[in-house]
Formats: C-alpha cells, sequence, structure tokens
C-alpha cells in the first residue's frame, strides 16, 4: 500500500465518518441509519483482498472508535472482521458485477450488526433485548439501504481501482 | 521445516489475524471506561474536525433548508386555512345581517298584518324590471296563493302599487311611479269632504309623486300625510301612500298640487303584501301600526 492509496483511503474513510454523523442522520428510515463507512470497508476490502481487507477495517474501525469515541478497538474487531470476510469473498466472485457485491454487502450487514451486538454482550455494554429480533428489525432495514449505497459507491471505487488509484500489485482486480 | 512453506505462510496470516484481534479485543477492553485520549487520538480527531465540521454544516443548511421549506409549506397551507375561514367568516356575518334584517322586516310585516284588518298575502320580491321605462317588480306569488289583479300591494311603510298581471306563481306589480296608474288620496289631517286628488308618477321628478286635481283652497300643508281614499275599488282607504313635500297651484290656477314623498322605499322593495280584494270591506280603513292614521 503506497502513502497515496493510504491517504485516499483516509480521505474517504473521513468524508464517510463525517457524511456518517451528519447527512446520513437525515435519513434514518425507521430510526435506522445506514452505515456508510462499512460500505465503503467492504467495497474496499472486495478490490483489496482478505489481508488488506482486514487492515482496510481495521483502519476504518479504529477511525470510527476514536472520533466517536467507542472503545479503542471496538468498531476495528467489527470492521476487520467485515474487511477481511469481503476481501475473502471477493475473491471467489467476478468484480464487476456490481450486483453481487450489493448482495454481499446486505450479507456483511448482518454480520457486522450480529458481531457487534455480540461485542456488546460481551463487553456488558446496553444492547438490544434480542439478537433475533434486533436483525430481524434494524438490521434489515439497514441491510437494504447499505444494498443500495454500494449499488452507488462501489463502480466508484472499481474505476478508481482499474486506474490503480487505489491496492497495487493485487491481480484478481486486473481481470 | 514442520509445515511447507505456503502452508507456514497461511499459518503466520491466520495467527497475525487472531493476535490482531485479541489485541483489539484487549484494548477495547480496557479502553472501555477510558476518559483521557492519547496523542495520536487526539491529532486525528483534530484533523478530523474541520471535515466533520464542513459535512455538519452542509447537513444543517439542507436540515434549515428542508425545515424552512416545510415550515413555508406549512404556513401556505394554514394562510390557505385561514383565508378560507376568514371568507366563510364573512359570509356569515353578511349572512347574519342579512337574517337581522329580514327578522326585522318580517317582525314590521307581522305588526303590519296584525294591526291591518285585512287579509294579506305575503310575498318576495324576486325580480324587477330591468328598463328604466317601466317600473314594475315581479313578486313570488301567484294564482296559486289568490294573488289577483289590481290587487293593492303595500309594504310596512305604505303603498307602492298593485298587481299588473298575475301568473301560476309569480305576480307582477305595477308600481306608483309609473306613468300608468293613478291613486285616489285625501290629505289624512285634514280629511275635508271632497278634498280628493289623485297621486300618480311626477315626471318631472322622477322618484316622487304628484298629487293634482285637489281645489285651490284645499287645506293641504308641508309634511302632510297622504292616504288613500277607498275611492276607485283597488286601493282600500286608509294607506299611507307619501308625504308632502311643496304644494302649488298650477299655471291656470284652478286647481292645486302637491310633491309627495313616498312613504315606502321603490329602491329598497323585499318584502310586500299583497290585500286580498275580497277581504277589502267598504268604508274599512288601514291602520298602519305606530301612525297616527
Amino acid at each position: 500500500m503506497t502513502a497515496r492509496t493510504a491517504a485516499i483511503i483516509f480521505l474517504l474513510f473521513l468524508a464517510s465518518l463525517a457524511i456518517q454523523g451528519s447527512v446520513l442522520a437525515l435519513a434514518a428510515p425507521g430510526g435506522v441509519h445506514p452505515d456508510i463507512l462499512l460500505v465503503v470497508t467492504v467495497a474496499l476490502s472486495a478490490l483489496a483482498g482478505p489481508r488488506r481487507g482486514a487492515i482496510t477495517g481495521l483502519c476504518a474501525g479504529l477511525m470510527q472508535d476514536i472520533l466517536f469515541g467507542s472503545p479503542l478497538g471496538f468498531f476495528a474487531v467489527v470492521k476487520m472482521l467485515a474487511g477481511a470476510a469481503a476481501g475473502l469473498f471477493a475473491e471467489y466472485i467476478y468484480k464487476d458485477v456490481v450486483l453481487v457485491l450489493m448482495l454481499m454487502m446486505g450479507v456483511l450487514t448482518f454480520f457486522s450488526d450480529a458481531a457487534t451486538f455480540l461485542m456488546l454482550d460481551a463487553f456488558g455494554f446496553s444492547r438490544p433485548p434480542s439478537l433475533v429480533g434486533y436483525l430481524q428489525q434494524a438490521t434489515f432495514i439497514r441491510a437494504a439501504i447499505n444494498f443500495f449505497l454500494m449499488g452507488a459507491i462501489y463502480p466508484y471505487l472499481y474505476r478508481a481501482q482499474k486506474r490503480h488509484l487505489l491496492f497495487t500489485n493485487y491481480p484478481r482486480t486486473e481481470e | 521445516m514442520l509445515f511447507p512453506k505456503k502452508r507456514n505462510n497461511q499459518y503466520k496470516k491466520i495467527i497475525s489475524f487472531l493476535l490482531v484481534l485479541a489485541i483489539l479485543l484487549a484494548a477495547a477492553k480496557f479502553t472501555a471506561g477510558r476518559q483521557d485520549i492519547t496523542l495520536p487520538e487526539e491529532i486525528l480527531q483534530v484533523i478530523a474536525a474541520p471535515v466533520q465540521g464542513a459535512f455538519q454544516y452542509v447537513t444543517r443548511s439542507v436540515q434549515d433548508f428542508v425545515s424552512g421549506l416545510k415550515s413555508y409549506r406549512q404556513l401556505l397551507q394554514e394562510n390557505k386555512e385561514l383565508r378560507k375561514q376568514l371568507a366563510e367568516n364573512a359570509t356569515l356575518k353578511v349572512r347574519l345581517t342579512e337574517l337581522r334584517k329580514e327578522n326585522m322586516r318580517l317582525r314590521k310585516m307581522l305588526e303590519l298584518q296584525d294591526a291591518l284588518s285585512y287579509e294579506m298575502i305575503a310575498a318576495e320580491v324576486i325580480a324587477r324590471d330591468p328598463d328604466s321605462w317601466f317600473n314594475m317588480v315581479t313578486i313570488n306569488k301567484g294564482k296559486k296563493d289568490s294573488v289577483e289583479p289590481n290587487m293593492a300591494v303595500i309594504t310596512t311603510e305604505g303603498l307602492i302599487g298593485y298587481v299588473y298581471s298575475v301568473s301560476y306563481t309569480t305576480a307582477n306589480v305595477l308600481l306608483l311611479t309609473d306613468s300608468r296608474p293613478g291613486v285616489s288620496a285625501l290629505v289624512q289631517r285634514s280629511r275635508e269632504p271632497g278634498v280628493v286628488g289623485v297621486v300618480e308618477y311626477a315626471p318631472d321628478k322622477p322618484g316622487y309623486l304628484q298629487m293634482r286635481g285637489l281645489p285651490r283652497d284645499a287645506n293641504i300643508l308641508a309634511g302632510d300625510t297622504i292616504i288613500t281614499s277607498g275611492l276607485g275599488g283597488i286601493f282600500p282607504k286608509g294607506l299611507v301612500i307619501g308625504h308632502v313635500l311643496e304644494t302649488g297651484v298650477d299655471e291656470l290656477g284652478l286647481t292645486r298640487y302637491a310633491f309627495l314623498q313616498p312613504a315606502a322605499n321603490f329602491n329598497r322593495l323585499e318584502e310586500v303584501f299583497v290585500i286580498k280584494s275580497n277581504s277589502v270591506s267598504s268604508g274599512s280603513e288601514a291602520v298602519y301600526p305606530g301612525g297616527e292614521e
């Protein structure tokens, strides 16, 4: 990962977090906010592969923890897992088929929310009473929004990757 | 070597991943109740703050714009509803005033009906001859209500004319201000026998009446009330026609005349009474409520 890639990803995360905390706060159907940082993480991780995806997720989560005051490492774990999973799955799919990526985003939203729930439970933080109930009510909506956000964001990142503006030396994106 | 190189690499990766995961979990555990922030965190927050501020500013602007738009729409809607209510209230107010006036008129008519001994048919003026050549109004009572031609028509103020023609549901009333009718009349104050004149329209003074054919020495003064004499068979005796404005002697010096201010307001005819002919007995005289008749 070059310095330029790191800077671009840092700015992407920064913008995502800023948008997450401001503009997307307006769009909360049923009180559920989309997770644009997760969308960007998954999109980047799909282009980067499992190892870089995990690092990307780790960085995104750490930034979220630092900027929003959650325990340091809390969202870093969740996003790292999500990034690693996205990178791993992406090795077996065609990266130019956006719909598949969108579906993966939906699935990973459930994964991310479930992981967050378990983390909350493990750390003794207040959490929704039931994991299944939470997944059915909140996550379902969030997954739907993230699904569409992925469809909007991923093509730009894919094009950027094709122009070698993001990750380098990753043969799967060269196809 | 315990494992082949490729597999060894994979294990390394997995172990590294799990190690990082464990570190992160531990960090999360230890920083859960932490309030102080480290220097790198502070730097990151300082860097992020302007970006967050910028997005927040944009968001607030959008929010303000949207809420402003909502408020504007709400205000427009509210304004529309208030205008509607205002219009309804204004209509109601006008209607109320109308009803109040109608009520007063009807009360007067009721008093008049009680006071006069004639059988009367209450009617409403529904149309007025639009041209100025004929002074005719249409009332909403006709043959089905037993209205017949040549029946006298009055208001609470006084005589206005007589029924000229009748249809099944309406009747046309020829007003005194028309050139055709002539009413035999006398001065109420003096009631001198033989001092009877004819009241008709005044060609020189539109809207006024003229009483002519009085004896030169007739006892008639300005302000006198002129009433129907009962002669002629159409108008019963004692109906108020008008009040004397001025008197004079004709060009030949043989008879006296008088200009009258009609008792009824011909420009504002709404409710009227038709006096049924068969109810008028000879010698009966109208007595207006509150009048001196």
